[in-house]
C-alpha cells in the first residue's frame, strides 16, 4: 500500500502561492521526512482540507489570493478533527494586523519570509510531538 | 555585460557572487528564470501604471530571494514595493534596472 | 454534496479553462499541476469522484500516474478520462489499455470533455459502476471498431452505465 500514512510520514499541509517559496518550503521539509501536501491558495486549501485527514502541521501563509490566510485558518479551526493541528503563519511582513488575528485565532506562530532553512526547521519542529521525522544527513 | 568576478567586489556595491544551499541546487534554473520573468512583468506592467501588480509581483519576490540565498533581491524586491505603494515610478524604474544588471550578472556557489 | 474531479493537468491555460467549465457545472475541482503533486493527493485525499488526466506531465508520466491511481485503495474504479493533445492512435489505445475510462483530445473542446464526465459519472444515488476496464485487464477486448471522431472509449461501455 503506497499510503504515506502508514509509512509513517507526517505530513505537512503547505498553503503558498508563490512558486519559488512553495517550492523550496518543500524540499527542505521533504529532505527531512515530511510528506507534503501543497495548495496553491485559500479556495483550493478551503477544497483539499474537508477530503485530507489532519496533517501533523499546516504551514499557511497570510496573503493569497481569491481566499486569504486568516480565513483559511478559520475554515481549519471548525473542521472536525483538525482542532489540534499546529497552524503556523507565513509572512512577508510582521506588523500585519492579520499576524495578530491569526494568533488571536490560535495560530501557533509565524515566520517572516524570508527566511533561513535552518531557523524554519528549527521554528517547526517546535510543534511536532512525537512524530519527529529523521534528521537532515 | 560584464562578467561575473570571482571576488565579489564590483561596481556600485553590488555583489555577485551568491553562496547558496547545495541542496537547493535543483530549483535555481526555475528560480532565477522566474526572477527575470518577474522583471520583464514589472516592466510591463510599470509601463500600464499597474502599480497593484508590480507591488504583487516585488511582494513575492521579496519573500522567496532571501530564502534562497539572495539577500539583493530581496533588498531590490522590498525597495520596488514600497515605491510601488506610492507611485514612484522613476525609483521603480531605476531598482529594476539594477535587479536586471544583478540577475544577469550573478554567479551561485554552492556550498 | 458537491462532487470532486481531480484535475492532473500541468498548462496553465488548459486548467483554467477546464476548472471554470467544470466549476460551472457544479464540480468542486482539485489542481495537481504536475505528476508529483498529483501523487501526492492520490496517498492523501479520498478518491474523488472522477479524475481528469493529461498524459504529459512533469516528473511522472501520466501513464505512470494512473498505474499509481489502479493500485491504490479505493480508486481502483474511479473513472479516469485522459485528456491529451495526442491523436495518436498506438498512443491512445495503450492508455484505455493502461486503464483510462475514456480519451478525450484537447482538440476537441470542452463541451465534448463534459459530455465525457457527465456520461461517466454515476446518477446521484447509485453506487459507481466499475467500468469495463476495470484494472485494465478487460480492455484486451478492445476490438476493431474504433470511431474516426476525436473520442476514444471502450467497446461495451455503451452497455453500463448512463450518465445523469
Amino acid at each position: 500500500m503506497n499510503d504515506s500514512i502508514s509509512q509513517g510520514k507526517p505530513i505537512l499541509l503547505l498553503v503558498e502561492d508563490e512558486e519559488d517559496t512553495a517550492n523550496l518550503v518543500k524540499l527542505i521539509m521533504e529532505d527531512i521526512g515530511y510528506q507534503v501536501v501543497p495548495a496553491e491558495d485559500g479556495r483550493e486549501a478551503q477544497r483539499i482540507i474537508p477530503l485530507m485527514p489532519p496533517p501533523s502541521l499546516v504551514l499557511l501563509d497570510i496573503q493569497l489570493p481569491h481566499v486569504d490566510g486568516v480565513t483559511v485558518l478559520s475554515t481549519i479551526r471548525t473542521t472536525p478533527d483538525w482542532k489540534g493541528v499546529p497552524v503556523v503563519m507565513l509572512t512577508a511582513d510582521s506588523n500585519e494586523r492579520d499576524v495578530r488575528m491569526a494568533l488571536a485565532l490560535g495560530a501557533k506562530d509565524y515566520i517572516l519570509k524570508p527566511f533561513k532553512r535552518d531557523a524554519l526547521v528549527a521554528r517547526l519542529q517546535r510543534f511536532l510531538d512525537g512524530s519527529v521525522p529523521k534528521q537532515r544527513s | 555585460m560584464d562578467q561575473a568576478q570571482a571576488t565579489p567586489k564590483a561596481a556600485a556595491g553590488e555583489k555577485e557572487t551568491v553562496l547558496v544551499d547545495a541542496s537547493f541546487e535543483p530549483l535555481m534554473p526555475q528560480f532565477l528564470t522566474n526572477r527575470k520573468r518577474d522583471v520583464v512583468t514589472m516592466r510591463e506592467t510599470l509601463a500600464q501604471q499597474d502599480f497593484e501588480t508590480v507591488q504583487k509581483v516585488a511582494h513575492g519576490m521579496k519573500g522567496a530571494g532571501g530564502s534562497y540565498g539572495f539577500d539583493r533581491i530581496t533588498e531590490l524586491a522590498a525597495g520596488i514595493e514600497q515605491a510601488a505603494r506610492a507611485g514612484d515610478v522613476s525609483t521603480i524604474a531605476r531598482d529594476l534596472s539594477t535587479l536586471d544588471s544583478y540577475l544577469n550578472r550573478v554567479k551561485v556557489v554552492y556550498e | 454534496m458537491k462532487q470532486n474531479i481531480l484535475l492532473v493537468e500541468d498548462e496553465e491555460d488548459t486548467s483554467t479553462l477546464l476548472k471554470s467549465v467544470l466549476e460551472r457545472e457544479g464540480f468542486s475541482v482539485i489542481h495537481a499541476r504536475d505528476g508529483r503533486q498529483a501523487t501526492t493527493l492520490v496517498e492523501t485525499i479520498r478518491p474523488p469522484t472522477l479524475v481528469l488526466l493529461d498524459l504529459v506531465l512533469p516528473y511522472v508520466s501520466g501513464s505512470e500516474l494512473m498505474k499509481v491511481i489502479r493500485q491504490h485503495p479505493g480508486w481502483q474504479h474511479i473513472p479516469i478520462i485522459v485528456v491529451s493533445a495526442d491523436s495518436y492512435e498506438p498512443d491512445i489505445q495503450r492508455a484505455l489499455l493502461g486503464g483510462a475510462t475514456a480519451y478525450v483530445m484537447k482538440q476537441t473542446g470542452s463541451k465534448v470533455l463534459l459530455e465525457e464526465v457527465r456520461r461517466l459519472l454515476p446518477a446521484s444515488g447509485r453506487t459507481t459502476p466499475a467500468p469495463a476496464l476495470a484494472g485494465g485487464n478487460e480492455a484486451a477486448k478492445a476490438p476493431s471498431k474504433r470511431r474516426p471522431a476525436a473520442r476514444h472509449r471502450p467497446r461495451g461501455s455503451h452497455k453500463k452505465d448512463q450518465a445523469a
